[in-house]
């Protein structure tokens, strides 16, 4: 009989097996083993790690004739709106516009609509910078407010169906110890892991001004409200065409969703101390990909030659923002503090001790 | 008889010289013997000691002695204040500051002892200690002059407090302007911390959700099936480890045996 070797999981050593035993030992760490598991690890061994997503357009690229364009003369955002005679301002940074003729906005998928009016935006702004101790005086917030503006903020959104697989090195440790020894014995399993989920909603930004996290920020965006573009929907709000193409994010979508089935895969492995991913393979399928409009309230202020951001989900009204803090203020605050906590801690131990 | 006159003439010498410094006690507040306070420094005391005595109604004395013999200082001083006549009123209300030049700055060299009103209600043994500790350093130094003018001072403040019936005790204690200061010190250090945590609360609050991580992608709710879910035993491996005291004995042993196997060798040798 031809005789065939199987690595030892253990030790590594070379382990002869003449087709006939069904139990082998390694000689090397006296380890026994099925033959059968020997196969299945040296099988599993051969894998390599993988990742293979794909999407395509829900549907073919439209542009809309009766948008006009126009693009910031000082951030390069280009936005798009319908019947309007002048410039808009940029809403990204106040700046004026120039009309593009050139440019055209492709018809989107899905346009999350507005449900936060201006008013709610100015509020929430109001409300974010109220009770700043260190806000500096020349800061006029409720000025600053009323700059505010909306603006459709484009986003790609994939979904599809990944198939995963993974294998994990599960491990169960136990110590002990006698007068002499310390004994730590490890017990070693192969866990294999396989299945599916239909991720939905991952969103990438295809603007040239907020980016992931700061879209992130003011998430969520229920994108089950979600319709198709209405008539009058760019006439109030206008829209930032996208900056990049749904395939200079979709390798950014495929890892998010692959991390995702991972961290799915590997919470179901458990009963071991230490679980630690030796390979995986993910598949998509199904994988759909399309152009959303998003609302957000921007308002970018600038204050001694910074750039500060306010942002406000216009759907839900979940903000984020930074707000600029005065030095001289933060100065005062330490010793004040300080004097207060000082003289106050020094006379009632002189009264009371 | 000879030896009864010499015994009668050295008690009559005692009694004269004791009695001589007990008179001069009355009028003389200052008794200087062991010669450690110069005329100028001694003028500048009276003047506060007259002042404390009028003022509070007690009265004060200065006495330094070269040693004590072999009494100690609290004996030393009961005796001069007892047999001076000393003290003013029904209870014989009186301070005295006894000064020992010889053992300066060691255990007793330095003695306040209180009288009367003094003891119970002015400046009571919560404030003899106290003002003890304060001068002892000067007395250490043989600043007598200062110690002297310091103790004055202090007794003044303790007495004058003692007048207004809020007496400095265990429950009020006395405080230098160094411990004012030390404690301003320490709440100004603990302020500028708890500063540091309100800036930082402060600045922090200028900024909301302004760095988001992006989140891994979540998977559509009850999407998730699990085709395959399989652990496969691999092997056990066991290591263990001689214990650090254990370790250390064989090495003992190791050694032991080396250093007999050399004596063996050198005997086989010879």
């Amino acid at each position: 009989m031809s005789k065939q070797q199987y690595k030892c999981p253990c030790c590594g050593s070379m382990i002869p097996w003449d087709g006939a035993e069904q139990h082998v030992k390694c000689k090397g760490c006296d380890n026994n083993y099925y033959i059968v598991t020997l196969q299945e690890y040296s099988e599993e061994q051969r894998l390599n790690s993988s990742e293979e997503f794909s999407w395509e357009r829900i549907q073919d690229s439209e542009f809309l004739e009766d948008v006009s364009c126009y693009e910031c003369v000082s951030c390069t955002a280009r936005i798009a709106l319908k019947d309007r005679k002048d410039e808009p301002p940029c809403p990204f940074c106040g700046s004026k516009t120039a009309r593009n003729n050139e440019l055209k906005l492709e018809l989107p998928d899905l346009v999350l609509p507005f449900k936060k009016d201006k008013a709610a935006a100015k509020k929430a702004f109001s409300g974010f910078c109220k009770g700043k101790l260190l806000l500096p005086g020349g800061f006029a917030a409720e000025r600053s407010a009323n700059r505010i503006q909306p603006v459709y903020v484009p986003a790609w959104v994939f979904e599809c169906t990944v198939n995963g697989k993974a294998r994990y090195d599960g491990v169960k440790e136990k110590r002990w110890h006698d007068s002499v020894y310390e004994y730590e014995k490890s017990d070693h399993s192969m866990a294999l892991r396989e299945g599916s989920a239909i991720f939905e909603d991952i969103r990438q930004s295809a603007s040239a001004v907020l980016d992931d996290s700061r879209l992130a920020a003011v998430a969520p965006f229920d994108m089950s409200e979600a319709e198709p573009l209405r008539k009058d929907d760019l006439k109030e709000y206008p829209a930032e065409l996208y900056a990049v193409s749904y395939r200079d994010v979709q390798d950014k979508a495929a890892e998010r969703a692959s991390k995702g089935m991972n961290a799915l895969l590997r919470s179901t492995v458990k009963g071991f101390d230490t679980a630690e991913q030796e390979y995986s393979a993910m598949k998509s399928s199904e994988g759909k990909v399309r152009y959303a409009l998003l609302p957000v309230w921007v308002l970018t202020t600038k204050y001694r030659n910074k750039t500060y951001c306010f942002l406000m989900n216009g759907n839900s009204g979940r903000y984020s923002g930074t707000l600029p803090f005065s030095k001289a203020k933060l100065v005062g605050l330490f010793f004040a503090v300080t004097a207060a906590v000082g003289l106050l801690g020094t006379a009632v131990t002189l009264l009371f001790f | 008889m000879l030896k009864k006159i010499i015994a009668a003439a050295a008690a009559a010498f005692t009694a004269a010289v004791v009695s001589v410094s007990a008179c001069a006690f009355a009028d003389v507040k200052i008794i200087d013997n062991a010669e450690v306070l110069t005329p100028a420094e001694e003028t500048a005391l009276l003047e506060k000691i007259d002042a404390i005595s009028v003022k509070y109604g007690v009265d004060t004395v200065i006495y330094t002695t070269k040693s004590l013999g072999k009494v100690g200082a609290s004996t030393y001083e009961k005796k001069v204040f007892e047999e001076s006549g000393c003290g003013t009123g029904e209870n014989k209300d009186g301070i005295v500051l006894l000064l020992v030049a010889d053992t300066a700055g060691s255990e007793g060299s330095c003695y306040f002892g209180t009288h009367g009103w003094a003891r119970t209600d002015g400046i009571t043994i919560y404030g003899q200690d106290r003002i003890t500790e304060l001068i002892e350093k000067d007395v250490a130094d043989r600043n007598f002059a200062k110690a002297c003018d310091d103790w004055l001072t202090l007794s003044g403040k303790f007495l004058k407090k003692a007048q207004k019936g809020k007496p400095y005790s265990e429950h009020n204690v006395y405080r230098t302007g160094a411990d004012i200061a030390g404690i301003l010190v320490l709440w100004t250090v603990i302020g500028a911390v708890a500063a540091v945590v309100v800036c930082l609360l402060a600045a922090r609050t200028m900024k909301k959700r302004a760095d988001v991580p992006i989140k891994t992608a979540s998977a559509a709710k009850d999407t998730f099936k699990l085709g395959l879910e399989r652990n496969v035993t691999l092997y056990t491996k066991t290591v263990k480890v001689l214990r650090a005291q254990a370790h250390k004995a064989n090495k003992k042993a190791e050694a032991a045996e080396k250093d007999d196997n050399k004596k063996t060798e050198i005997k086989d040798e010879k």
